[in-house]
């Protein structure tokens, strides 16, 4: 799907304006981007509801970008909650889960917040700032230039976030799995 | 990771978010990774995921060649390979190097203590860096206009040096809209310590302004807080005292 196939028209059927035609078109990009398994003639009808409903508050718009990719956004996630539990597998097992009132896949979301929170906990703001530069593909050289301070300095910080994430990881597998590592005694010896 | 930056800060109302052109100037590269808007970044998911996406543009274009690996963390123990069994010719020479070693070790060590005297400098850097929240009220502020009269420092209006998450209330009958706010040694606005751009967000009939301002270089001292509109311009200065 390409931005030529986008039909980004009004209620009465005019093209909408330049501003909001670039932003739900950015918008329309950076979903089909960020969620590849989400079929793009679905982004593609959301898009064209989006630009629709943006023209007729468009003068009240500060900013149409942000704003595109923030309605395209929640519409996706909209889907991929309700389109999800339309595809749920059928049986035994996730019939109890569901009686049960979980699933593995909220089992799965409070695992990860947990995990998220304890990593904020350990992380200082200078250190996200080290973590993102390092999710970008950054040198060493750029994250000590981003904090400025010299390379040696900078690889230890860098150092010292790998070791704060790699801590809180190893918590958080010893949490689930508690009888990972632990001894096991016979009972009949001694 | 990534989904960790992505998620773990939700900020949907955008308080104190720099504008996209100073997200889309880093991801690109323009800006210096040093502006205070980086922290910013890092801690706002809806900044992340545009910076991510200009990022993103950008590597697709093929402007950027980086790796996009992941952070990784070894916990593993390293492996040791066993040694062998080494010539006797060999020994001089190895004496030699052992030799050299103990020269480096013996300097790496000393260049550790003086180090160790360094680290409570930067220890006092990292407590800086830690931006604070500031708020300047200007709604029943004077302002003065070019270069008239002697500016008398208002006591209330102070600002730590540090980074500072600064939310302006705007004059009253301030236009909504971008505003950029910029602290300078003179009214000229020729010696610029620090600079902000914001959109404007209304509370109870009052605009503001939510910018974040890196004045930790700034040595304390009388300076101007200027804000400048957007739309035209217009330049309001407020006489400041950095502490």
């Amino acid at each position: 799907m390409t931005r030529a196939e986008l039909h980004l028209v009004d209620t009465a059927g005019r093209p909408v304006r330049p501003s909001v035609q670039a932003a739900v078109e950015d918008a329309f990009r950076w979903a089909i981007r960020n969620c590849p398994l989400v079929d793009a003639a679905l982004i593609a009808n959301w898009s064209e509801e989006v630009a629709c409903s943006m023209e007729t508050i468009a003068a009240e718009l500060r900013n149409p970008a942000r704003y595109a990719a923030a309605a395209l956004n929640g519409k996706v996630r909209d889907w991929q909650r309700t389109g999800a539990a339309k595809l749920e597998t059928m049986g035994m097992g996730c019939d109890l889960e569901r009686v049960g009132g979980t699933s593995e896949r909220i089992q799965g979301a409070l695992d990860r917040k947990v995990f998220f929170e304890q990593i904020k906990a350990t992380l200082n703001d200078r250190d996200q700032v080290i973590l993102l530069l390092l999710l970008d593909g950054s040198s060493d050289t750029e994250v000590a230039s981003a904090l400025a301070v010299t390379s040696s300095t900078g690889r230890k910080a860098i150092q010292r976030v790998k070791e704060r994430i790699a801590a809180t990881l190893k918590v958080s597998r010893v949490k689930n799995d508690p009888e990972h590592g632990t001894r096991t005694l016979c009972p009949t010896k001694g | 990771m990534k989904d960790y930056l992505l998620k773990a800060f939700p900020n949907p109302e955008r308080r104190g978010c720099p504008d996209e052109q100073t997200i889309k100037a880093l991801a690109e590269r323009r800006l210096s990774l040093n502006d205070p808007a980086m922290l910013h970044i890092a801690s706002c998911s809806e900044c992340y995921a545009e910076y991510r996406n200009y990022r993103l543009d950008k590597e697709e274009r093929g402007e950027l060649n980086v790796s996009s690996a992941p952070v990784l963390v070894t916990t593993e123990t390293p492996i040791f390979v066993p040694q062998r069994s080494i010539p006797l010719k060999w020994a001089a020479p190895l004496a030699i190097a052992a030799a050299l070693v103990c020269g480096v070790v013996g300097f790496g060590i000393y260049r550790n203590l003086e180090l160790s005297k360094a680290k409570i400098t930067e220890t006092a850097q990292l407590a800086y860096s830690n931006p604070v929240a500031v708020h300047v009220d200007l709604f029943n502020a004077i302002t003065l206009r070019g270069g008239s009269d002697d500016p008398n420092p208002l006591q209330e209006v102070t600002l730590p040096a540090a980074i500072v998450n600064l939310a302006v209330t705007l004059p009253r009958f301030s236009q909504s809209g971008s505003y950029t706010i910029l602290i300078a040694k003179d009214r000229a606005g020729k010696q610029v310590v620090a600079e902000g751009s914001g959109t404007t967000s209304e509370s109870h009939g009052r605009a503001g302004v939510h910018v974040t301002l890196d004045l930790r270089k700034a040595t304390p001292g009388a300076y101007f807080l200027a804000t400048i509109r957007g739309s035209d311009n217009g330049t309001y200065y407020y006489p400041l005292k950095v502490e």
